[in-house]
Parts: structure tokens; sequence; C-alpha cells
């Protein structure tokens, strides 16, 4: 490569303008004409003595404007961008001027030797404590996938109080909730700045939550966070453009209830602790209700029209965990059908006979699916003893409307052979008048004589649909949920995305 | 951007130093500055693009003409029968090609993308600076970039001091 012998003289600047090049030009000032990069040049220039003199043609870099310099920095890694401070004081001054990305993945690890007295754990907080007092901010993004809070507690809360001061954008704790050790959070719920936000095991007060002013946060994910009911409800009132709110395993909520958030397009709701009620009212923007979500709670949705994709809705209730009271009485379920939902996820044991007949009553609840989705929750298959039969079915000749009228696609996955599912296949293709498309997955189609046997069954059942195909396929290795990237899917249940085990 | 169906529209850019160069609307709205100045109808003759000399001028439109989607005016043969997968992977080796060019011209095409808003030539561009500050240490940094240390002694103890964290 040839450098610095090219001898390049500076566009000449057009002197009388005609109007079109006036209009053209106005916008290339704005571009260039930087104040903060003149008090640099400037500052350059007054150490005088100590620096070497200035060549234009040799120093390339420093004619970059300064909007430029601070693009490629806010490529660079954390670490690799804030390196460039000693290169001169250009790069100093840019550095600054640049909203600060913070990543732990992208600092340098402690070397253990260096960090001899104290833990290494502290030792990572601590680097994330020196690189956020070293920026005046904004800070752009501050996320932290291996850092744990532990013995750095009032540290990572003075981080909040930090990150709020800066004008933070983006607060991602990426790591398993319990790293956070209920870390007081409040300061961020208060950061009119902040748009993206995702707490771990953390801490909101009630105080905090009704100071809640995040104006511009449109994305809150709380994992196993610490909030009562009522700093639930602050929030969402004090976040009025969110459009995504994930509530996994949040602790304190004995009833989760959305309301008037006219913003949101995406609501999760993940929970393995005993729910009462799953409330949602007057969310005109909804379009997906996501999770895992067990019948035995409450479901109310109305004030909802655009809610088009619902799933999981648990109807078998896996193991319970310890300490976990028994679901008590029957399921309470949907209170009223909602006939806006066109997609549908379902997980259930095929093999129980009595989860067979909620499923059959759930689906009343859903007058106009287009789409269903089943997950089977089988342990192994026809291990229960009231197996549901095609006969079962047939008998009870469920009227559902659903699937005689609008049903056009099923997926049903299975891990392993499930004799249950392929009954109730039979049941839906014998139904679904308008139906044109039923997958089957299950790892058993890696198998070729597994497929043609079940094949052969299926074919001896009625298709009310003539034009219905029926493909089977392997299992894929499903990925991790992130609102991004369920975002991206026109039916979040298809595209190997690991809702249900969120 | 679809190209308007047989009589291809051109416009014409002039550059500072009195060249022209006749193009393709298509390939010219490329740049997103031009392409507004095209929809709002400042642009019925010809285009003068400011602080961008010919010899830059020249490079943008050979890019632009090469990253116009459909089938532009150079190449067109060729990516009428090619596979899309196939197409980028050629499009990724010509970039390559483009790009080698000396500092000092690297540093104009980055200002010229900026000022033209062209992304692909912008992070084309920007991406060997970027590489040379990841891969290498500071003295070889400075050395690629010809910056000059301009820091007083004590100033640079400083600010490195404050900005040790990054260092370790």
């Amino acid at each position: 490569m040839d450098y610095g012998s090219t001898k390049i003289s500076d566009p000449p600047p057009p002197p009388q303008a005609p109007p079109e090049r006036q209009h053209l030009r106005s916008l290339s000032l704005s571009l260039s004409k930087n104040p903060r990069y003149r008090a640099a040049a400037n500052a350059g220039e007054m150490a005088g003595p100590l620096s070497r003199p200035r060549n234009a043609s040799d120093d390339r870099i420093n004619e970059l404007p300064e909007v430029l310099l601070s693009d490629i920095l806010s490529r660079l890694g954390t670490a690799e961008a804030a390196r460039t401070v000693v290169l001169s004081t250009r790069f100093r001054d840019a550095w600054l001027a640049t909203p600060l990305r913070l990543d732990d993945l992208e600092l340098p690890v402690p070397a253990r030797g260096n960090v001899s007295l104290i833990q290494p754990w502290t030792a990572r907080a601590d680097v994330v404590t020196r690189a956020l007092a070293s920026h005046p901010g904004p800070v752009a993004l501050f996320r932290l996938s291996r850092t744990s809070f532990r013995g750095r507690v009032p540290a990572a809360e003075a981080w909040f109080r930090q990150l709020a001061a800066k004008c933070v954008r983006e607060v991602s704790l990426c790591f398993s909730p319990e790293w956070c050790h209920d870390a007081l959070a409040d300061p961020l719920l208060g950061c009119p700045t902040l748009q993206v936000l995702a707490l771990g095991r953390c801490h909101l007060s009630d105080a905090g939550a009704s100071a809640a002013a995040a104006a511009a946060l449109t994305e809150l994910t709380l994992s196993e966070t610490c909030i009562s009911e009522a700093a639930l409800q602050s929030v969402l009132s004090g976040c009025p453009a969110l459009r995504s709110l994930v509530l996994k395993h949040v602790h304190g909520l004995q009833r989760i209830r959305v309301s008037s958030c006219r913003s949101l397009v995406l609501l999760g709701v993940w929970h393995y602790k005993q729910l009462d009620e799953i409330t949602v009212e007057d969310a005109p923007c909804l379009e997906r209700l996501l999770g895992n979500m067990r019948l035995n709670a409450a479901i109310t949705i109305t004030g909802a029209p655009k809610l088009t994709a619902f799933g999981y809705a648990v109807v078998s209730i896996p193991h319970l965990f310890h300490g976990e009271r028994a679901p008590q009485g029957v399921n309470k379920g949907l209170r009223a059908p909602i006939h806006s939902v066109k997609i549908l996820a379902i997980s259930v044991k095929f093999s129980s006979k009595k989860d067979m007949e909620k499923v059959m009553s759930l689906l009343d609840s859903f007058p106009c699916l287009e789409t269903l989705h089943f997950q089977s929750s089988d342990y192994r298959s026809g291990a229960d003893k009231d197996y549901t039969t095609v006969s079962d079915y047939n008998q009870k000749r469920y009227p559902i409307r659903c699937v005689a009228r609008y049903l056009k696609s099923v997926i049903l996955e299975c891990e392993q052979h499930n004799p249950g599912m392929l009954e109730f296949a039979c049941f839906l293709l014998a139904r679904a008048h308008v139906l044109q498309f039923m997958r089957i997955q299950s790892e058993m189609c890696d198998v070729p004589k597994w497929v043609t046997e079940q094949q052969n069954l299926l074919s001896q059942s009625n298709m009310a649909s003539l034009e219905a195909e029926v493909v089977f396929e392997g299992m894929k290795q499903r990925k991790d949920f992130t609102t991004e990237g369920v975002n991206a899917l026109s039916d979040p249940f298809d595209g190997g995305i690991n809702i249900l085990g969120h | 951007m679809a190209t308007r169906e047989a009589g291809k529209k051109m416009i014409m850019l002039k550059s500072p130093d009195g060249m022209e160069f006749e193009v393709e609307e298509a390939v010219a709205m490329e740049s997103q500055t031009i392409r507004k100045m095209i929809e709002d109808d400042c642009a019925d003759t010809a285009i003068l693009i400011p602080n961008i000399n010919s010899k830059i001028l020249s490079r943008v439109i050979e890019y632009c003409n090469k990253h116009v989607p459909t089938t532009g005016a150079t190449g067109a043969a060729a990516s009428d029968t090619v596979a899309p997968a196939a197409l980028a992977e050629d499009l990724k080796i010509w970039d390559a090609e483009f790009i080698k060019v000396n500092r000092a011209t690297r540093f104009d095409l980055i200002q010229a993308a900026s000022y033209l808003n062209i992304k692909g030539l912008l992070d084309l561009t920007s991406q060997t600076t970027i590489d040379t500050i990841s891969d290498n240490s500071l003295e070889e940094i400075r050395s690629f970039l010809s910056t000059k240390n301009d820091y007083l002694p004590e100033e640079e103890q400083t600010i490195r001091r404050e900005n040790q964290w990054a260092f370790q």
C-alpha cells in the first residue's frame, strides 16, 4: 500500500454557488463544521513546541469530520475504543464525545495474578465501575453477560444511578437472573432516555415504581425481578411508549394485570409459580400474548382487538415445584372467547383423556383460529391409563366451529412416538374442511419405517379437506427466545424459537 | 429500487473540478442524498457534488454501478444468470478489490460515502480502519494511521490512568 506519497489537496470550496449548489453545500457544512473538532485541532496547535508539526497528507484521519471518527469508534469493542484515547488528543476528544457502549464481553478479563487479594467476580465488577466512571456519557449501551453483582451490590446500585444520570439508552443484564443479588434498580425507571431495559433478580420498590418516568422505554424484560402488583401497575403507567413487556418468573405477583398499555404490541408471561390471574384490558395495539400460560389461572382479555397470536396455553400442568400448592379445583382458564386470535399454541399430554377434553373446550374459546400448534408434554408414549382413542373423540362429536370452518394449518410436535398425538391428528383431519397443511414433527421422523406406518394410519382416516397436505419432519434445534427474534416471524411459534421452555 | 422500464433516465453529476458524469438515475439514487434531491425535484438538469473531486466521484459511481440492485449498466449479462448467493459472493470479492486503495483515497471515500449517504460504501471504507485499530498495538495503529501523539507528557499520563481499565 502507498502511504503518504499521494498529495491530496483539499477540494476547493465552491465560492459563488448556484442555488442547487448551495443546497448541497449546506449539507456538507453541517457534517464538517464541528466545534469540538476545531477545539481539538487548536489544542493540538497550542501544544506547540512539544508536538511535532502537522502534515496534512500524513495525518488524514485527523481530517475526518468528528461524526465519522465517532462512527468508527462506535463500531469498535468497548475496550478497543477506549484504548484509542492515547493515540492523540483528537482521538481522546472523539471518544469522549461518542456515546459509550459498555459490553462486558468486550472488556479485558482481569488477570488472576493481579487480583489475588479479591475474588475474580468482584474484579470484573470493578472493571465495569472504572469503565463507567471514565466516560461522561451519554451511554448508548450497558450490557452485562458475565459480571455478577456478588459482593458488589452497592457498586451495582451506583451504576444504575450513574446510568440514569448519563442518559442511558439500553440496559441489558443478560446473565442468570440470580446474579443481580436483589440490587435495587429504581433509578433506571426514572430515566427519560432509556429505550430498552432487561433486569434479572433486581428489586423494584413501590416508591421507585411510582416515580417511574421512562417516557422512551419501548422494551421491558423482568426476569425473576421482585416487584409488587401495585408497583407493576405504576411502572406500566410510567412507561407509556412500551411496545414489548416480558414478565418471566417475576417474584411477588399473584395476579398480572396489564391495563391501558396503549402502545403494547407484545406481552410475554412465563411463570412456574401458581398464578391466580392474567388480565389484559385496553391494549389496542396488542398482537401477541406469549409464554407458558397455565389454565389454572383466570385469563381475561378485553379491549385487545388486534390480538392474533396466543400461546402456549399449558393445559396439562407439569410436575409441581417444591412448596407449590396444587392447583385448586377445575381450570379457571379463559373467561370469554377471543375472536381476534388466528394462531394458537397449546401444550398438552395427548395421552390424558381429561386434558384432551380441556383442549376441546379451549378450542371453543378461539372461534376464528386458522393455525394451531401443539407441543406434547407426554413423558413417555402411552404411559397414562386413561388413554384417549379416536372412538372417544368421535363419540363426543365435538362441534368445534374453528376447526370446521377456518383451520388452515396444524403443527404437531412430540419428540417420541406418540399414538395419542396421531389419533388427534386423525380427528382434526376428519373435521377440518379447509385444512391445507399439517406437519408432524418428531425425532422418530428419522426412521423411515415409522414414518410409513404413521402415514398408513393417517390414510385410513377420512380427510375432510381434499387439499390437505401432511408432512413429516424431524425436530429442529430451538433458538433462545428474544423479542427481536420473535418479532421477525409472522407466526411466532413457527420459527424454531423456544417459547415454551424460555 | 426498480429501474424504470426501457428508456432509462439519466442524471448528470458534476464534480467541483469541472468533470461531468452521466449516470443512470437508479445508480445515482444509491446515494440517499441524491435520491432525496431527485425526489424533491431539486435536480432537473445537473447535480453539482461539492467537495468530492472527480477522481473520488468516479470511484463512488463505479461502486454504485456495481451495487445497484437489478441489472445495472455494467455486468448486466452476468447478473441475469447467476444465483443470488453467488452474486453476493462475487460482490464481496469485488468490494475487496475496490477497497485496495491508499490511505488518503480511503479517507476521501469515507467522507464521500458519508456526505452522499451510501451506507454500504461507508461500511466498506470504515471497516479497514476498524480492523486496523482492532488488530494492532497502539504503536502500529499510530503508524498505520499516521497519527501524531500530540499529548503533553502529563496529559498522556492522566488519560492513560483514567482509561487503565481498557488496557489490563
